[in-house]
């Protein structure tokens, strides 16, 4: 029976065009993400030799003023991007993956990033993520809306119904062969990725693998269930489109617009505004309570006394940067927090639109989240405090350039070790699936 | 065989079957006359477990319909009006798919047979259904029925539109299965047909069985009278 199910399914031209149509726009995406990488590669590989330039160009100019050199120096950190990422771009277009600090106040530093062209931002990159997301969904519904009412439409259901002794069976194995070529463009697709990008083969290519695969079977189950009202194809088809555009726009987009509201993210100015009024003040106010700050934060360096009377000296210059950080650290770390609530709200999201989880996890095992970003701030920040506490005995004892060995300070990467709770990633798919499963079968039994 | 006991179908406060009344023995072929919404396709279709009775039951080699819809399709047979099957399949291609969901395997040279039997060509057997007429289409549609070897056919007007080369054709197959035994029940508008091919008349009027006669003993024209007459 199957073998005519095939026959009828392959024979249609618009099924096979819809499939090819799918597997050129995947291709699409692969490529722009391919793109994407390159770049980010190409940056990051050329940070390295622009690095170790600066610090030779520097050394040789300062050579005796450690503390001008340290004013000068930048040193990058790099957001390691997994090549995954090239399937699931997320945020990295907007989040650099790269970022040079001196270690001078923190804060002012943190947020400077590439321009970067919001109405790009705005339309959001078409990536395999997109085409999984968005596209593979609209295939799945024109494949499956008129599974019933197109036999009761063109009159083969009657007798059907009558040579059938179960239709559920008969529908089922229709949801199944047009499961099976979904599943074997998106699989073709994810081969091919892994070639062209070289994607390792590991668990997290597993992961996005399984719950791209559950998020389209997510939507075939969806269409199993309006079919089963066995509405007419018109009706089913706005039923599902109806699906589609409130998960995919119309839910996002209000509950993005209440996150905003419940947690608004004013704190990103307030740090920038703390820090810049903590550090410029400091220039006209009395060294001692800024100095006074700074022994209390490193107290093995309270024998750089610095008097009153002194013009100019880097252990209070720096004392001064390092205040600019502490009187915006509470900003600094509400505006961490109110990222991690949206995030935490979106993940909620995520639990009862499959859209949203897939995206979010997508972009949790590609590191290209809030969460890496989060992540990744957080070590930028203990990367800047390694390279403070290196460097400040030297600037403070006046030590020459010469003394360091700058072959050390090579571009330092971040790892986003952390790992995927199953639970979490794959119980909203397996409770909806199962629901709607359930569900159309109660209105299944009904079928003549 | 095949019965129905006091069955009644209401659309609303709409009466399309009153209280019928029916048995159709082994071998019989049963034909029923009647106007457009005399009840004859409500009757065929609660037969067929496709709608259910208001009240009363049907049943088909004693099992009842009402209680076993599904068990009941494993012994009926059913050729519409029309005879609508798949048209990017060829003519055997949608014998041997139908054959298969109702649970049967035949070889090609079986299926071939079975469309040979109802008198549509080879050349044809091979040909896509877009190209059929529809004379050739309830061809396949009684090779359908005929490989389900379904002891009760249920024909709702099958010669409606046929040419009437084709409708002899047809009655000749359906008077051939009469007498191999099975039970036939034929809602139909074609008198002299009926006459032709059944063993029993009945005419319904207004969801009622008004008439039941033995074909022999009436000739088409007196058929005819007693139909106008009575509806």
């Amino acid at each position: 029976m199957n073998n005519y199910l095939y026959k009828q399914f392959f024979r249609n031209r618009g099924n096979l065009a819809a499939l090819l149509l799918l597997w050129l726009a995947g291709t699409v995406g692969i490529y722009t993400g391919k793109r994407f990488l390159e770049r980010n590669e190409d940056i990051i590989a050329k940070s390295a030799s622009y690095q170790q330039q600066s610090i030779a160009k520097n050394v040789a100019l300062h050579q005796d003023n450690m503390g001008l050199l340290l004013y000068y120096l930048k040193f990058n950190f790099v957001n390691e991007t997994p090549k995954l990422a090239a399937l699931n771009i997320g945020m990295r277009d907007l989040n650099p993956s790269i970022q040079g600090v001196t270690i001078r106040n923190l804060e002012e530093q943190k947020h400077n990033s590439d321009f970067y062209n919001p109405a790009n931002a705005a339309a959001g990159n078409f990536d395999f993520s997109f085409v999984l997301v968005f596209l593979f969904p609209l295939v799945i519904i024109a494949f499956c809306y008129n599974l019933i009412s197109e036999d009761q439409e063109k009159g083969t259901w009657k007798l059907l119904s009558v040579q059938s002794g179960n239709l559920r069976r008969l529908i089922d194995a229709k949801i199944l062969l047009r499961l099976l070529a979904i599943s074997v463009v998106y699989l073709i697709l994810l081969l091919t990725a892994v070639i062209w990008i070289g994607i390792p083969l590991d668990t997290h290519l597993l992961i996005y693998t399984s719950i791209g695969w559950l998020y389209l079977v997510f939507w075939f189950v969806l269409c199993r269930w309006i079919i089963s009202f066995q509405g007419s194809s018109a009706q089913n088809a706005l039923v599902l489109v109806v699906c589609w555009v409130a998960m995919n726009f119309i839910i996002p987009m209000s509950a993005n617009l209440i996150f905003q509201k419940i947690y608004p993210v004013k704190e990103g100015l307030e740090a920038q505004m703390a820090q810049r009024e903590g550090y410029h003040n400091k220039w006209d106010e009395a060294k001692a309570p800024t100095m006074q700050q700074f022994y209390k934060a490193y107290p093995q360096f309270s024998q750089y006394k610095v008097g009153e009377n002194v013009g100019s000296s880097y252990v209070w210059y720096y004392a001064m940067q390092h205040a600019g950080d502490m009187e915006a650290a509470g900003a600094a770390k509400a505006y961490d927090q109110q990222l991690k609530h949206r995030n935490d709200a979106a993940i909620l999201l995520g639990y009862i639109l499959p859209n949203v989880q897939t995206q979010l996890m997508g972009g949790r095992e590609a590191g290209t989240g809030m969460e890496n970003y989060l992540a990744y701030g957080e070590a930028l920040q203990q990367f800047h405090e390694a390279q403070r506490l290196f460097f400040y005995p030297l600037i403070f004892s006046e030590q020459r350039a010469g003394l360091v060995d700058w072959s050390r300070q090579t571009v330092k990467v971040f790892s986003d070790s952390r790992k995927s709770d199953p639970l979490q990633l794959f119980l909203p798919y397996l409770f909806f699936i199962t629901l709607l499963f359930v569900l159309s079968n109660q209105k299944f039994k009904k079928l003549c | 065989m095949l019965k129905t006991v006091n069955l009644h179908k209401k659309y609303n406060e709409y009466s399309a079957l009153k209280s019928l009344n029916l048995e159709v023995g082994k071998g019989e072929i049963f034909a029923l006359l009647g106007q457009n919404g005399a009840g004859k396709s409500t009757t065929i279709n609660i037969l067929l477990g496709l709608m259910k009775a208001t009240s009363g039951d049907a049943y088909i080699n004693g099992i009842s319909v009402s209680e076993h819809p599904q068990e009941i399709k494993q012994h009926l047979a059913y050729i519409p009006e029309t005879v609508l099957l798949y048209p990017n399949l060829t003519g055997i291609e949608n014998l041997d798919f139908f054959s298969k969901i109702a649970g049967f395997n035949y070889t090609k040279s079986e299926l071939s047979e079975l469309l040979l039997r109802t008198g549509l060509q080879e050349l044809a057997h091979e040909k896509d259904l877009g190209g059929y007429s529809k004379g050739m289409r309830q061809k396949v549609g009684i090779a359908i029925a005929l490989a389900k070897d379904a002891k009760v056919l249920l024909l709702d007007e099958p010669t409606s539109g046929l040419d009437p080369i084709a409708t002899a054709d047809f009655t000749e197959i359906v008077r051939q299965l009469g007498q191999e035994g099975r039970t036939i029940l034929m809602a139909t508008h074609d008198i002299f047909n009926a006459v032709s091919v059944a063993t029993n008349i009945g005419i319904m009027k207004q969801g009622e069985l008004v008439q039941h006669l033995p074909s022999k003993s009436f000739t088409a024209e007196e058929v005819q009278d007693l139909y106008l007459k009575t509806i």
